[in-house]
Parts: structure tokens; sequence; C-alpha cells
């Protein structure tokens, strides 16, 4: 019996050994390909790698990746633009008849928010950055979530000059990040008034911040050059002048090229180039590239056909609007080919090339014309500013400026496609294709899946 | 606390030593068919409390009353009674009736008697023949609940498999797999060896699969490897060969002659002509055939050789098998390449009993892309090309004709010229000790070690002719291989105690679980192929100037499950069971305060024919059973999903951090809570079979992605958000129609009705993804688009439905209505059995009602902006003219193919096998030395009766995207010759 009992204890410990399995660190694993929070915004390193994240974020085909600048003149294209491609949520776009499920204009909502998002958990944690550097982040940050507003605002909200701006909902302002999903909110529209208040906050801090060289990301001048849009686009022309004018002046080291076609189908910015989101075969969008483009050069089948509409703007020996039927040749530089039965602009012909966000000619332009409305001479007469970029385009110098039409027809021809169109149009309250510039169609809807998960938010009218 | 039941069990021993004079009686217990020792028989003294259990041996001692008699009952074995002596040595008869089936759950087997859940047993050689490489493929039809949609005719494609309705939305649906004790991953099942398995056990209801915790949700598939057995070596071979071709097809496209006429007739939106042709072009054009079905599709061969042997002394057995499989793919250069080889030992001595059971697999898959809407994808390629372009110019080469006329590259090209193969090692090997304490009978300890390990290689050729290779960085082509790794190791240790006192008999064991996964990934991409080469040497080296920089990428995931749990059993006079889990799991996937999570379950049954009123009854067998219980649902995100997690990005050539995960810390497991009841009977001795049963299973913390304000940053977050209830009829019934002298036919069936209803979406009505829509009162994933009423025979515009059914020109998606359940509530199998001397007729149908299919495919080809490529038959009949009535809308009116008439009705019958086989009589196999000898000629998916326009009515995510590559229809013929 004690024989028994011996063996018993021996087999119970040998069985309780086996039982050992029991190590809790096995379920307390990490993912070795990324970082948990506490390490990703704790260091200045590593914030100014999420920081670069932010430019990722905006460098989104749904961004200025190619989709706010091509639904803009797709929207405007006024005859001047063929929707040819078989994307239908493209041509909805180009056709003004736009569901609130358009899968683009929720992806581009999306995408302008989450790079809100990003930035604000760079302004949050802005104080872990090297003092040395603080300004210059922060003024990255900032001049990012102002220009997402703003250009959201364009989009998704009746024009700052259609009724009361004060009234009219805009998008909601968001300034805090959101990290976990205790940390979600439902916001309401701010007025349009309101949002254009928060972007010029930004904005004007951002300039102020930014230094005046930053490789290829923002700048002093770039903050100026998004700033003067903002004015534009609400008619404070002072405001746009004087921001366009700081503009030109701050942008060190860069100048206008002096061959017009030699701004595009670049992998590296030129001196004209103020912002542009950078685009290797390594990395990046073209969308403007990928549907304005043709099959031979790696794109789609040519969705965006240019009309003779358009080529009717230029006047005869303008650089800007030489065609050719054979873009294959090597020294090749003209505007347009004719490919696949119709006009093709030759801006975007190439896979891998940057995509332009602000050229230093439409500061020049965009000071022309404030200038004129205002009858002053800030920087420089708009004769001079119009003739400048005239003279760069082949064409004679203007005698006078007669009217503001001969300026915006001038932004037209020397930024046409780089996502001017409807934004100018509504400016200048031209009728698109049959529409009033303040009709329904002409503002993008909330889109639908917003609408279902934030209960806040409002249609807008038309949808 | 374990240490204190082992003392109390070893308390009860001592307790039961009675003081009676006893005759002290030994002996052995064996195997009636093959004399090998039987080890865990109890021995029980009758009408007495007293028990012992035979050890790895077989044999045992017990002290008896010199007049009583030994009881001698074992699972799966009929009992039998003898009287005491002094040896006793008896041989054992496995049981034949349902009732005696022995049915595994993976940590413990009973009888179907003393079960109290919900298992469906497919035994593996009665399906083991049927050609198709991926074992689960093979269970279709055979078992009540349990849901098998084989979606793709792709060799090796495993099939979807559902058991009993879907219980999760966006969380895996598939069962989980246990062979031997181990889990393995059902991505890898196309290198497996069906003919080494001995049978499939489904574990349907809580009872059964609570005893998986985390993992048990969507039920478990537990397989059991055939073992030695011993006597005299046997050796079987197998030799099959078949010939598989494509089922027909549904969606009709316009010939060469029709387009041509089409498209001079036609007025879209380029006009009439829209390719330009002038009137000899189109004269000659209309007489060509392009038959780019014929050259792409093929008869494919299927050859199989399969040998095992078995074998081994009472102490040692064993089962030795190889195979070679090797299929080709419908779809000219696909197929599967298969070799197998297994070995499963056991060896007992002394106390100890330990085994292995080892297996490896190598395959080769050369496959083409599937289920997509791409253009480089050949499946859709055919659909799209013009019928009057052909594959190839007179003098040979790829014709790219398309490519001018519609940006289409050649289907072919894009097949041949880019091969695609992934290679398999696949190893399995479960190591297991089993320890039979001879202190005290019916205490047990074992391990069992497993590692599941997979390795693949998978390249990636595009050839810079081709317009893929066009589409690749740099323009000249690619080629890329991926290594990846996954290792799953899992250490599973119990301690077992049974015993059986008079008229209570019970079981307990304590288990301690770690199943460890680590996934490893490396791949590349070279750019820039030049040369003659198809392989990495043929890439040219980048440069920044070149444009042929490669990439690589990586990836490394890991999880842990650390689990303790007990099983139990209780039964009294064998009439009335219980059984009981209770499974405690931690897992690494789950935020800190939230990993540890308890499951259980309770189950009871009473075996109503053993009672004495129920002696001269219609019964031979009735049980009613009823259990109810809980498991989860592990298998959804990612490892780390619980986490706030950073991950890498670039920008400029700079690398980033992108906020990729935001942190949930009250993620928690999908609960399905099961109830289960049900009937199994028999009647008139056996000749008819059956089981009923009802379910309940409602699943809490339903994982959907809750839509979230976009100005978050994120738009949807994966979150535990709703109810989901799965609720539903089983029937299964087998019966002897007819048992003559040389003739019998037997009949076997099973219905299964399943509801599914989403309950509760946390306050939310509806969660809306594309086509899909989850709303509270309908099936989950439920067809959502808006309703087609008509064409105005005016203006040939569609006219749809708005929400309130009235009659609208304006297409709106606020007009959309739940059009259809994607999940069919109604499926099963008929299979017909008939026997004359040697031959054998099997036909198995299977069928499956009140579903919805929506037809991606087909609104690529009725698209009126596409009239100028290829485009289905029935756009000849659309609107032309004032007047007209007709179906199909005009060419210039709006296409939105999100409505209801590309919602088609996905039921079917499919006559799924049909197998003649005919053994010769013993006495001329003899002749040969042979023990059997049977021929058998089978056919796979001969016809299915469908309407949907496609080739085949099985979608198992409810939208036919394109490119489908159908489940063959195949006829094989084989022999299986045993010494």
């Amino acid at each position: 019996m004690r024989h028994m009992k011996l063996k018993n204890k021996l087999f119970g410990l040998l069985a309780l050994s086996l039982l050992a399995v029991s190590c809790k660190k096995e379920l307390e694993l990490k993912d070795p390909q990324f970082l948990s929070p506490q390490d990703a915004v704790a260091n200045d390193a590593n914030i100014k790698k999420v920081l670069l994240g932010a430019y990722d974020a905006i460098s989104s085909g749904n961004l200025y990746g190619g989709n706010l600048q091509l639904f803009a003149d797709l929207m405007g294209s006024d005859g001047e633009l063929s929707w040819v491609g078989t994307f239908n949520t493209y041509r909805e776009v180009w056709g003004k008849s736009l569901l609130t499920t358009n899968p683009n204009v929720s992806g581009m909502w999306g995408a302008g928010y989450n790079a809100i998002n990003i930035v604000n958990s760079v302004l949050a944690n802005i104080g872990k950055v090297n003092t040395a550097d603080q300004n210059r982040v922060k003024g990255e940050a900032l001049f990012i979530r102002g220009a997402m507003h703003f250009e959201l605002v364009r989009f998704y909200a009746k024009d700052y000059t259609d009724g009361n701006p004060a009234t009219n909902p805009g998008i909601p302002v968001v300034k805090t990040p959101t990290n976990s999903t205790d940390e979600i909110t439902k916001p309401s529209r701010n007025s349009v008034q309101d949002v254009y208040n928060a972007v010029i906050a930004d904005l004007t801090e951002a300039e102020n911040l930014l230094p005046l060289e930053n490789g290829v990301y923002a700048t002093k001048s770039a903050a100026a050059a998004i700033l003067s849009r903002v004015y534009l686009q609400k008619a404070d022309y002072a405001g746009a002048r004087d921001a366009a004018n700081r503009g030109i002046q701050n942008a060190k080291n860069k100048g206008l090229l002096a061959n017009f076609m030699d701004n595009f189908n670049q992998s590296t910015n030129t001196p004209e180039d103020i912002f542009a989101i950078q685009v290797s075969d390594q990395d990046g969008t073209n969308n403007l590239q990928l549907f304005y483009s043709v099959s031979i050069f790696g794109a789609r089948d040519g969705d965006v056909e240019v009309n003779q509409k358009h080529l009717n703007l230029y006047q005869a020996g303008d650089e800007r609007a030489t065609v050719t039927d054979d873009p294959d040749l090597p020294d090749f530089n003209t505007a347009f080919y004719f490919k696949f039965g119709a006009f093709r602009t030759t801006k975007f012909r190439d896979l891998y090339t940057n995509v332009k966000v602000v050229r230093l000619a439409e500061l020049y332009l965009t000071r022309a014309e404030a200038n004129y409305r205002l009858g002053t001479t800030v920087g420089a007469t708009p004769l001079n500013d119009v003739n400048l970029i005239r003279r760069r385009a082949g064409l004679g110098n203007l005698a006078a400026i007669t009217s503001v039409d001969q300026i915006y027809l001038e932004r037209r021809r020397e930024l046409a496609f780089e996502g001017f169109g409807i934004h100018d149009a509504k400016r200048f309250k031209r009728t698109i294709d049959g529409l009033p510039w303040n009709d329904n169609k002409l503002v993008f809807p909330i889109p639908f899946r917003e609408l279902n998960a934030n209960s806040s938010l409002t249609q807008n009218p038309g949808y | 606390m374990r240490r204190l039941k082992l003392l109390l069990a070893t308390g009860l021993l001592f307790c039961v030593q009675i003081l009676w004079a006893q005759v002290q009686v030994t002996g052995k217990v064996t195997d009636q068919k093959d004399g090998s020792p039987l080890a865990g028989v109890t021995v029980t003294v009758k009408n007495n409390n007293r028990s012992a259990v035979t050890g790895a041996e077989g044999t045992y001692s017990i002290s008896a009353p010199d007049n009583g008699t030994l009881v001698f009952s074992f699972v799966g074995y009929a009992t039998l009674e003898r009287p005491v002596g002094s040896v006793v040595n008896v041989a054992l008869a496995a049981g034949e009736n349902a009732m005696t089936e022995v049915v595994v759950t993976g940590y413990t087997s009973q009888t179907r008697r003393a079960s109290t859940g919900s298992i469906a047993r497919v035994k593996a050689d009665e399906v083991r023949l049927q050609p198709v490489a991926s074992f689960e493929q093979q269970l279709q039809g055979k078992s009540a609940g349990v849901l098998i949609q084989s979606g793709s005719g792709q060799p090796g494609s495993a099939a979807n498999v559902i058991i009993r309705g879907k219980g999760s939305v966006l969380g895996s649906t598939q069962p989980l797999y246990i062979v031997d004790g181990i889990q393995i991953s059902a991505a890898d099942f196309q290198s497996l060896n069906p003919s080494d398995f001995e049978s499939y056990n489904i574990l349907k209801d809580a009872v059964s699969t609570s005893q998986y915790g985390s993992r048990g949700a969507n039920g478990v598939i537990v397989i059991t490897t055939k073992k030695g057995t011993a006597n005299k070596t046997r050796l079987t071979y197998d030799y099959q060969y078949g010939i598989g071709e494509l089922p027909e097809n549904k969606l009709k496209l316009m010939n060469a002659a029709e387009k041509i006429a089409f498209e001079m007739s036609a007025d879209g939106i380029y006009g009439t002509n829209p390719n330009g042709w002038s009137d000899e072009e189109a004269d000659s054009l209309s007489k060509v055939n392009g038959n780019w079905a014929g050259a792409m599709f093929r008869k494919a061969k299927t050859q199989q050789h399969q040998i095992s042997l078995t074998g081994g002394s009472e102490r040692t057995r064993f089962f030795v098998s190889g195979s070679a499989f090797d299929q080709e793919g419908v779809v000219t250069a696909t197929g599967l390449k298969r070799y197998t080889g297994r070995i499963n030992l056991d060896h007992s001595v002394n106390d100890f009993r330990l085994g292995l059971n080892a297996f490896v697999g190598s395959s080769r898959l050369e496959n083409t892309t599937e289920s997509n809407t791409g253009i480089g994808s050949p499946l859709n390629a055919i659909r799209w090309h013009l019928p009057y372009v052909t594959p190839y110019l007179p003098d040979g080469s790829y014709n790219d004709a398309d490519m001018a006329i519609q940006g289409q590259p050649n289907a072919l090209k894009e097949l041949l010229e880019n091969p695609r193969t992934n290679r398999q090692l696949k190893g399995l090997a479960a190591f297991n000790l089993e320890y039979r304490a001879p202190f005290l009978q019916g205490l047990t300890a074992k391990t069992n070690l497993g590692v599941d390990f997979t390795d693949n290689t998978i390249q990636r050729y595009v050839s810079p002719t081709t317009y893929l290779g066009s589409q690749q960085t740099g323009g000249q082509g690619s080629f890329a291989q991926s290594n990846n790794r996954n290792r799953r190791f899992s250490v599973t240790n119990s301690l077992g105690y049974r015993k059986t006192t008079g008229d209570h008999a019970f079981g307990i064991n304590l288990f301690n679980e770690l199943i460890q996964n680590r996934f490893t990934s490396f791949g590349f991409t070279g750019y820039g192929l030049a040369g003659a080469f198809r392989n990495a040497a043929g890439i040219i080296p980048g440069t920044p100037t070149n444009g042929f920089i490669p990439t690589v990428n990586g990836n490394e995931t890991t999880s842990a499950l650390l689990s303790y749990f007990a099983i139990g059993d209780y039964n009294y006079k064998g009439k009335y069971f219980l059984n009981g889990t209770v499974r405690r799991d931690g897992a690494s996937k789950l935020a800190e305060g939230k990993k540890w999570t308890t499951f259980g379950s309770i189950g009871g049954s009473w075996v109503i024919s053993s009672e004495d009123f129920m002696k001269n009854s219609l019964f031979n067998d009735l049980k009613l059973k009823v259990g109810y219980g809980s498991a989860a649902n592990s298998n959804v995100g990612n490892d780390y999903e619980a986490l706030e997690l950073f991950g890498p990005t670039s920008y400029n050539g700079v690398g980033g951090l992108v906020l990729t995960n935001l942190a949930k810390p009250n993620l928690t497991w999908e609960i399905r809570n099961m109830f289960n009841a049900g009937i199994d009977f028999g009647l008139l001795k056996n000749r008819v079979n059956g089981t009923f049963e009802v379910y309940n299973s409602v699943t809490n913390g339903l994982y959907l992605n809750r839509q979230i304000s976009g100005t978050s940053g994120t738009t949807s977050i994966l979150t535990n958000m709703g109810r989901m209830r799965n609720r539903g009829i089983e029937a299964t019934i087998t019966a002897a129609i007819f048992k003559g002298k040389g003739f019998n036919w037997t009949l076997s069936a099973n219905h299964t009705y399943n509801q599914n209803r989403i309950l509760e979406l946390d306050g939310q009505p509806e969660n809306i993804d594309g086509l899909f829509i989850n709303r509270v009162g309908e099936s989950q994933n439920s067809l959502y688009v808006v309703r087609f009423a008509r064409v105005d025979p005016q203006t040939g515009e569609s006219i749809y439905l708005t929400k309130d059914g009235k009659e609208t020109k304006t297409y709106d998606p606020n007009d959309r209505v739940i059009a259809g359940r994607t999940d069919p509530p109604h499926f099963g199998g008929v299979t017909n059995t008939f026997g004359y001397k040697g031959f054998e007729l099997g036909v198995l149908f299977t069928y499956m009602f009140g579903n919805k299919v929506y037809n991606n495919d087909r609104t690529n080809v009725e698209n009126p902006g596409y009239y100028y490529s290829s485009v289905a038959e029935s756009l000849q009949r659309a609107w032309t003219k004032a007047g007209d009535i007709t179906d199909v809308p005009g060419l210039m009116d709006e296409y939105h193919p999100e409505t209801t008439r590309y919602v088609e009705d996905g039921k079917f019958l499919r006559l799924r096998n049909v197998m003649l086989s005919y053994a010769l009589p013993a006495n001329v196999a003899g002749k040969i030395k042979a023990s059997t000898v049977r021929f058998f000629i089978q056919g796979q998916n001969l016809y299915t009766w469908h309407n949907v326009l496609a080739y085949d009515p099985e979608v198992p995510s409810g939208n036919l995207l394109g490119a489908q590559y159908p489940p063959l229809k195949t006829w094989t013929f084989g022999a299986t010759v045993g010494f």
C-alpha cells in the first residue's frame, strides 16, 4: 500500500509537470511589422515619419494624386472635354449626374479626412519634436490640414459667394485626432464661412512657420499659394493678391521655365513647381496620366478626350496649343497629340511623373486678376504679369487689359486640365453645360455612406 | 486543483475495495477481426459495481465471485458476456449498427449511443474515389447541415464549407479542420491525400464543438487517418484515369455573323458601325469563327496511383501509403501534380502506447486567375474577345488585333506566356504517447505533439510580350517569386479517469493545450525581362534610369492560444447519458484584459429503446438528445487586430509611418450559443435508420465593419456589434428498400433547412456594403439593388420601381430593396445504391434552392456601352424603335447594372456522382492471389439543372464576379486490387 501511494504521488507529479504549459507570456505577442502608438508618436524621428505618411495620404489618387484636379475639370468641362471611358463613376462627374453612392465621391471625402487625421496626430504630439524643427513640422501639418479642408469645402458645399456663407453648410472642421474606437465622433457640418476661416487660420500660420526652402515638401510659398486660392474663391481679392504676391516673392530659387512644355512629364520638380506630388516608378499615383493618357504610354484607353472647343480657346502661334499626329517623335514637344480618334493633352502623357499642385505661373495670373479687379499694382501691373505668361507661350504682348475676362482666358489656356475648371467657372459665374454656376448639380453630394454613418450630417440640396 | 481531483479519484478506488471471497480472473481482450489487443475495454462484474480496464496489451485482471458473469464493453464493439473462470480471453467484434458506430471529436471518442451532440460521420472509403484533389469537395451532399459549395473547378481548389448556416458575416465561416488531433489549414488541402483518411466526423453543435472553444463556432471536421492492423501484411493498389470537360455555358454570346450584323445596325453612343468596318471587311469578318473557347479549353485528363500497405504484430502496427495524382485543368496550361507519402505507426510496451503519424505531400499547381473582372484574366478575355477575331494568325503567332480594335489583350497569349506556378511542401506530424496507470484502473495520461508545416513557393512570370507585361513597372514584364512558410505547433496534455460502478459509469478528462502559429513570407519582383529566361535569370538589373528597380516584400505574423479544459461524461444503466465541457481559452489576438474567455456545453440523451416498455416496439433503436453550449470564431482580422498600429508607408522614396489600425480595446470573440435537439432511430431491425434534428444558434458579438464617420480618418472598423441567428431542421434517413438474395437497394437522403436572420446591429437598422445589405430581421448579406420593372416601349428606357413600388425612369440608389438572400436555405443530397452480385451502382444527386445570385459576369456583356466589344446574344433583343416590346433597353439607355435585372435564381439539381463498380468473385480473384479485385466507372457532375446564366450555379459569395472556372464534368475509370 505504501509503495502504491508513493507511485501515485510520482505519477501525479509527472502528470502535473506535463500540464505545465502555462507561461502567460505566450499570449503577449507584438506585431513585428508595426509600431504601437507609444512608439510611433513618441519621438522626433517617428513623428516626422508620421508626417511623411500624411504626404503619402494627400498623394492618394482620390486627392492630389489626380482626382481633385481631374474632377474639377470634368465637372467644369463645358464641352471642352469628354469622358468616353467605361468607368460610370467618373462619367457621372463629367455628366453632372452624381449618385450619392458614387465611390469616388466617398473616396475623396474619406481620403481627405484621413490626411487631416494624420496631421492632427502630428499636431497633438508637436511638443515631442526637436525644438529646432518644431516650426517646420507644425507648418507642414497645418498646410496639409488647411489645404484638405479647402479642397473638400470647394467640392462638397455651395460656393462661398453663393448665398450666405455664414448659414450655408460647409463640411465638418476636424482638429483632433482619432486613434482609438473610443475617440470616434459624429461632427456636424460647419458653415462655409467657418470652414474658410479655419482654412485661412491654418494656412496663415503655416505660411508664417514654414521655411523658404524645404525640398519637395511644403514651403512658405506653397502655403501662400494655396491661401491665394482660398481668398480668390471667396472673392477677397486683396487677400488673394497679397498672398499670391508673397508666394511669388518667397519662391526661393524658383522661376518660370523658358519652355512651357518643359513643365510636364517630369519625375523631379522643376524650378516652376511651387508644390507637386512626387511620383516615381517605385511609388505614387498619377491619376491624370492614367485617365488623360493612352494605352501606348501605359495608361488606360484614353478615357478623357479633348474636344475642338477647347483648342478653339487658343490663338495662332500659342505653344500651349501645338498638336502633333505622331506623339512618338523623339523631340516631341507639342501640347496635344492626336491618337485613337481624339485629341489628347500631352501634359500628363508619361508614366511615373509628378502631379502638379501649384506652378508659379498660377501665382502671376492670380496676382494679375486680383490687382486688375482692385485697380492696384501690388508686385507688378496686371499687364506685365499676363504678358510674362503670354511671352513664355510664344505669344506677343497684349497692349492693354480691358476686361478681367482676358485674364481668365489666359488662365484657362495656361492652367488647362490642372484642376481649375469648375472652381474658376463658379468664380466667373459661367454657365456650365447648360447649368447655372450655382446649380445644385455642380456641388458634390455628401456621400451616402457618410450620412449613414454620421447622423449629424445633412445632405446637399438636389440629392 | 488538479492534484486534488487526482487524490479524490484515488480515494474512490480505496472505497471500493470489497471484502468478499473472490476468484482472481485474468485474461486478454482482442479484436475479432485481426487479433490485435484492445486497450481500454471496460470489464465489469455483472450486478456488481466492480470493474477493470484492459491495459495496452489488452490484458486485465479482476476479482469476481466464482459464479459471476463478466461483461466486456468497449466503444465501437458489441458488448459480450462471459462466465467467470480463472482465465477468460475474449475477442470482441466491431459493432455494426448505427448506435455502436464510433464518433470522434478529436479529444475524445464515443459510440453514437453515448454521444449527446450532433455529429455526422462519413466513411472516407465511400467518397475517396471522387476525382477531386481537395477532399472536402467529396463530402458534398453526404450529410445534413453541411453545405459544401464547389465554387471553382480549378485543380486543387478548396470548397466553401458551411456547417449549419453562416455564423459570421466578416469572419471566416469555414469550419476548423483537425487531422489526428492537430489543426490544419484549409488552404493546403491540395497537398493532402484523401485516400489516407479513415473517417470524417463533422461536429455540428456546441456539445461537440465547445471542446474547441474559441475555434469551434463554425463547426469542426475531425479526420482520422488509417491505422495499421495486426495480421498478415496487406497491400492495396488503386489506379484511376479520368477525362474532365467544361459544363454547358448558359451565357450565350453573339457569334461573328450575329455580331457584325448587330454592329452594322446598332445605334449606340458611337453610332452605327462603331469599329468602322468597310462593307468588304464586315462581310469577311462575319464568316470568321474566332472559337476562343475551343483554343482555351480542353478535355482534361486525371490520373492517380495509390498504394498502401498495412500490417504488424500485436505490439507494433503500421500503415504506409504513397500516392501520385496528376490532374489537368480544363483551362489549357493549368493543372495539379501531387505526390504524397504517409506512415502511421503505433507500438505498445508495458503500460505505454506510443504512436507517430507522419505525412508529407508535395504539389505543383499551375493556375490561372479567376473570380475577378480584370481584362488580363484569360477567363474573362474569352468572353470579351470579338467573335470575329481569331486567337492565332495564320502563321501560328498570337493575333493581337483585338488590342488594336478594343484594347482587349489576347487571352491565349496572356494565359500561355504568363505562367503562374505554386509549389507546396506540406508536412504533418503527430506524435502521441499514452500511459495507462497499472495501479489505478481507468487512469490514463496522454500527450499529443503536433506540427503542421507548409512551405509555399509562388512564381509568377509575366512576359514582356503580353498586356500584363506592359502594365509592369518599366513596361517589360516581370518575374516574381515569393516564399512563405507557416508552422503551427501544438501540444495537448491530458489526464483521464474512467470508472464504472454498478449502474453508474463516468469519465473525466482534463486538458491543457498550447497552439502557436508563425507565418513568415518573403518575396521579390524583378522587372525588365528581356532575355530568353522565364525565371529570375531573365531579370535586367535595375538602375535609377532604366526603371527596373526590383521590389521586395515580406511579412511575419504570430499568434498563440493557451487553453485549459475539462470534458466529462456520465451514464446510468447505459440508457441515460450526460456530457459536459468547460474550456477556458487565452488568446494573444485579443486586447489586454479581454484575453481570456470561457466556453462550455452540456448535453443529455435518453436511449428509449433500451427501456423495458419498448421491448416489442417497431424501433430497435430510439434515442432522444438535447444539448446547449457555446463556441467562438477566432478567425477574423489579423493577429494584432486589437492593437493600435502604425505601419510602414513611403513617399518620395522615403519611409514613413501611417496609422493602419485603430485600437480596439473592447474587441472580443464572436460567440455562438447553440441549442440542439434530436432523435436517432432505427426501425425494422435497422433496415431504416435516421436522425431528425433541430437547432437554434445565435451569434453574439457579431463582427461587422461599423461604418464610422469618415471625419475620423477611417471609414469603417471591425466591431462586435450585432447578433445573428441560424435556426434549422435537418433530416437524414437511410433505408434498405430492398434486400434480396442477389439484389439490394439502399436509399440515403438528407435535407437541411436553415434560416439565417440578423437580430441586432448595435442599434443601427442596417449596414450596407456595395451590393449587399445586413439588415435587422433579414438574412445576412442579402442582395440590395433597385428593382428593374420593364422597358418603355416608346423610348427604350429602363423603368425602375421606387421604394414604394411606383414606376420611375430615374435610377436612384435610395430605391434599393432587398432582392433575395445569397445563402441557400434549402439543400441536401440523395444517394441510391443498387447491388447485384458483384455489381454496385451508386447515384448521388445534390440540390439547393431558395437563394439568389447576382450575375456581374453578365453585366459586362450586356452593357450597351460595350456594344463595340463582344456582347451577349440578348442584346439582339434590345429596343430599337417605338413600339418594341422587349426586356432589353435600348443601347442609348443609361446603364445601371445594380438592379434586379441581374439577380438570378440560384437553385439547382446536380447529378453529382454516379459510380458503377464490379468486384470479382473471391474464387476468381484468388486465382491471381488477390483478395479483392474491383473495377469501377464513375461520372462526376454529369448534369446540372439550373437557370443561372453561367457555366455553373454555385457561387458561394452570391456575386458571380466574372472569370468563372466551373467545376468539371468528369468521367473516370479505375481498378482496386488488394493482396
